[in-house]
């Protein structure tokens, strides 16, 4: 048998060069988005963190980085801060002391102009020094506590419920329409064989099917609320009785009340 | 032993600097292949131990004082190049931030410390537990001794023969003032007896401790710090402060001006090594272990955690650049 003339030429398709980093780009960053988010829901390193307590001392351990002016009293903070790390993962040490050593620059750079205008040294470090400290304290924090524990309590704060349901729903949305994207971005992935040249079409109809499918979205949700009678009000929990790890929290704090009262001379 | 800024001359500081450079590669080479990623916090635990009884103190009739390094201890554990780095790790701490040992002198102390000390204290070991196997604890001791007083030999020949080689137009040292026959033995008397005496209790007393509650780490199955490893590191945090009842300097780590009113000649020395007066210096964040507007026993204790999580950070993180081991042994799970 005789083969037709197209089937026995030799295959040399060679798909053009396309410029479409900007799609893996976008994709990687949208999965990077949902890991963090999953590993955020997850994982802890201790069970037993009552999240009410920890966000009251974390804003009172603030306080004290921004009150002190004496670098004793922040270098006691850094040990702190430092043997918590310990206590996380390699990885999650890694990200939390990139972000946080990143700000340190960053407020360092800003102050930079002002060694010229006459502030002392002092200052000049101080500043960036405590930056690092609440930057780093802030992903101990978020480390300890997953995003649904943390809003719950939020309503410790007398936060309004708007601002809490914003915030929950948020959260909710963002990885569900990160699902949505990442799967999006997949296909046209596998669809963009050769030269693409209408990436910004594809790209624009990546975010606007996106945004029909959240309108959708919030529609269902509103629906499936009003089924469940839910009318978007956070009852408060029911208050916990205070454990053994709240008073180690508040001796831990109360520790550095004294050191604080004590070094800053107050 | 940990030699100060300016004790050596620089040619001295380079050339042995130089010579831990191979040493430093290949522990590293030998550590990433032999040392399972899980593993490797342990390491940044045994640096901590090493670092925390260097802040032990033990004072000697004479004025000088001295201290455990646990070179043998870390090399019985985890082999001698993991040994090797952990020391060499838990030195450049201490020279960068509490300005114990000299920066440009940390090639030296590497050197002694954490090349001659585990290397041959790990063979005195693997020696004494063939001749007896039931005692591998006071083999880690005998060769605990011998390690430490190797290095401080070591120490004790590098401080010596600066005043052979460097001197001035008067005939004055520029740098370690005084020749073999005076630091060999001011070194060697103090490790012989009572620093030697604390490497082997250090040693003994931490194995024996480890050998009763986590006995997976001394037969090296363990790749994870356990409750007592922890408990222990809490303790000897906790009681640094008692290497401040220790008064006095060790031998060969005074300060320039100190110097000049040692004596060991018969008469004080009385003038300061040009080299030294002029020499490098380093302003370290806590100088001496301690921090300004804060009472001394604190600052050592805060020094000593800062310096723990320090190292275990740093093995943490060293661990989270290397490959995932798969156990392809291991129990499926679900």
């Amino acid at each position: 048998m005789r083969l037709s003339e197209w089937m026995i030429r030799e295959e040399e398709y060679q798909p053009g060069r396309d410029r479409d980093y900007f799609i893996s780009r976008s994709f990687l960053r949208v999965l990077a988005v949902l890991i963090s988010f999953r590993h955020q829901a997850h994982k802890r390193i201790l069970d037993k963190v009552p999240p009410r307590t920890v966000l009251i001392l974390f804003v009172l351990w603030l306080f004290l980085t921004v009150s002190a002016h004496t670098l004793a009293f922040l270098l006691c903070q850094l040990a702190g801060v430092l043997a918590l790390l310990c206590f996380l993962d390699g990885r999650v040490i890694r990200h939390l002391l990139g972000a946080a050593i990143a700000a340190m620059l960053f407020s360092f750079f800003l102050l930079f102009p002002a060694l010229f205008l006459g502030t002392g040294n002092r200052t000049l470090l101080m500043i960036p020094f405590k930056t690092f400290l609440t930057v780093s304290s802030l992903g101990i924090v978020t480390e300890l506590l997953p995003w649904h524990q943390m809003t719950a309590a939020l309503r410790a704060f007398r936060l309004p419920q708007e601002v809490i349901f914003l915030l929950d729903t948020a959260l909710r949305c963002i990885v569900l329409l990160g699902e949505r994207a990442g799967e999006m971005l997949t296909a046209l992935k596998l669809r963009s064989v050769g030269h693409n040249t209408h990436k910004s079409r594809a790209a624009g109809g990546v975010l606007g099917s996106l945004f029909l499918y959240s309108r959708d979205m919030s529609e269902e949700m509103y629906q499936a609320m009003v089924c469940r009678c839910f009318t978007g009000e956070y009852p408060a929990a029911p208050s916990q009785r205070a454990g053994w790890m709240d008073a180690v929290l508040w001796a831990v704090f109360l520790v550095y009340l004294f050191l604080f009262l004590r070094m800053e001379g107050i | 032993m940990h030699i100060p800024e300016n004790y050596l001359s620089p040619s001295t500081c380079a050339v042995l600097g130089a010579a831990m450079v191979p040493v430093w590669l290949m522990a590293v080479h030998k550590v990433r292949r032999e040392i399972p990623r899980e593993k490797m916090p342990l390491l940044g635990i045994g640096a901590a131990f090493s670092f925390l009884g260097m802040m032990f103190n033990i004072p000697l009739p004479g004025g000088t004082t001295g201290h455990a390094v646990g070179g043998t201890l870390l090399a019985v554990l985890f082999g001698p190049w993991s040994a090797c780095l952990t020391v060499s790790i838990a030195l450049l701490i201490q020279a960068l931030f509490f300005g114990d040992g000299g920066i440009l002198a940390f090639g030296a102390n590497c050197f002694n410390m954490a090349l001659v000390m585990p290397f041959s204290g790990w063979a005195v070991y693997r020696g004494l537990i063939r001749v007896m196997p039931a005692h591998p604890t006071a083999a880690a001791g005998i060769g605990a001794y011998v390690g430490i007083n190797l290095a401080a030999l070591c120490a004790a020949v590098e401080f010596g023969i600066q005043p052979m080689l460097f001197t001035d137009a008067a005939g004055q040292a520029l740098y370690c003032p005084y020749p073999l026959q005076i630091s060999i033995p001011a070194m060697m008397v103090g490790h012989l007896t009572l620093f030697g005496l604390a490497e082997i209790v250090f040693t003994m007393a931490v194995l024996s401790y480890l050998h009763k509650t986590a006995p997976a780490l001394t037969d090296g199955t363990g790749i994870k710090g356990s409750r007592p490893v922890y408990a222990l590191l809490a303790l000897l945090i906790a009681g640094t402060p008692l290497g401040l009842l220790a008064a006095g300097t060790a031998w060969g780590e005074w300060d320039p001006e100190e110097l000049a009113g040692q004596d060991f000649l018969g008469n004080a020395l009385g003038y300061t090594p040009a080299g030294m007066e002029q020499g490098f210096s380093f302003e370290a964040l806590f100088p001496d272990y301690a921090v300004a507007g804060m009472p001394e026993s604190f600052g050592y204790i805060l020094s000593a955690v800062i310096g723990t999580a320090l190292l275990v950070i740093l093995f943490k993180i060293f661990a989270s650049f290397l490959p995932r081991s798969a156990d392809y042994d291991a129990q499926a799970h679900g």
